[in-house]
């Protein structure tokens, strides 16, 4: 179960910064490939959104009667990674809308704003890593 | 009628998003709460993790299913805030009913097997007050799921005016008409 939850993390973020990367310079890729490659992105980033949640639920109930509370500083930070998750996911269903809707007209994916949700979506992935490493590690 | 054009692939994909983030949402609330309440390490070792990931398959299989058909025949780039109220009312309520069935139905023929030990006489009362009981709880889920439904789509209609918001308009990206676009019937609603 932690495999699949550090698998499905690692294509949420490192996906988000190919796709950064690709809005930003896109080497030898047209704007029709482009376009697709944003298209695609996006089925592995909500299947790997729903690894991640269905995991990391599991992970939790591993705990069991010894999950620590909402008052410590482990549970602090669990909330605060929720919170990332919830916020990473709402910038990316802004994300998803706007991609859908230019892809399906074959316009242009190499939009200022389409570009720095990218940005949000692999640094909020790199923040929520962060906090990962902290609950695991401490 | 713009609003009623099909975009296969971009209302495939924008559904699937949606039925993701819809049941996300839903489950980490109620984590939350739970959470906060101190009982969801206790629930969550009660279930199991097979038993976990299987009821989680199975809330986003069914919320996934109602958001595609809510989703059906909307193109995003032109629907209004009212139209996905009502879809989210409409289908979120058919949703709340889904989950509640099986539950429901249990109770009916569990009732009636049991009524039928004291004779054809129980078997007909019971049924008859069971069925006035299904009804009402019929009534009520779909009640229920239309009020989460009005929820997530006032959540939607947010997200989709953020993206228009700081999004280029499709005229302003110069597309063009999707080929092979086809009309749906508003009775398809």
């Amino acid at each position: 179960v932690r495999s699949v939850h550090v698998l499905a993390a690692t294509v949420i973020v490192g996906g988000g910064a190919l796709m950064w990367a690709l809005a930003l310079g896109r080497p030898g890729m047209g704007p029709a490939a482009l376009a697709r490659a944003c298209e695609r992105y996006e089925w592995m980033f909500w299947g790997s959104l729903a690894l991640v949640v269905a995991t990391g639920i599991g992970n939790l109930g591993a705990f069991g009667d010894g999950l620590p509370g909402p008052q410590t500083a482990w549970g602090q930070t669990l909330q605060i990674k929720v919170g990332l998750v919830v916020v990473l996911m709402l910038a990316s269903a802004v994300r998803t809308f706007m991609v859908a809707r230019l892809t399906d007209g074959g316009g242009d994916t190499t939009g200022m704003a389409l570009r720095n949700l990218y940005a949000l979506t692999a640094l909020l992935g790199v923040a929520i890593l962060g906090a990962a490493e902290l609950l695991a590690h401490g | 009628m713009a609003e009623h054009t099909v975009r296969p692939r971009g209302t495939t994909l924008i559904a699937f998003a949606l039925g993701v983030l819809h049941t996300v949402t839903l489950l980490v609330a109620l984590g939350w709460l739970a959470y906060r309440g101190g009982g969801l390490g206790n629930a969550l070792a009660g279930i199991g993790t097979a038993v976990g990931l299987a009821i989680f398959v199975g809330l986003w299989g069914v919320i996934g299913v109602f958001t595609l058909r809510a989703v059906r025949g909307l193109d995003f780039a032109s629907v209004t805030p009212g139209r996905v109220f009502e879809r989210g009312a409409i289908w979120g309520g058919f949703n709340g009913m889904a989950f509640a069935a099986p539950l429901l139905l249990f109770i009916l023929v569990a009732g009636v097997v049991n009524a039928t030990r004291e004779g054809p006489a129980a078997v007909a009362t019971t049924a008859a007050v069971l069925v006035f009981y299904v009804g009402a709880g019929t009534a009520v889920s779909f009640a229920l799921g239309a009020m989460v439904g009005v929820i997530f789509g006032l959540l939607d209609n947010a997200l989709l005016a953020v993206s228009r918001m700081i999004g280029p308009t499709r005229a302003e990206a110069g597309e063009q008409p999707v080929e092979g676009a086809r009309e749906v019937e508003a009775s398809d609603a």
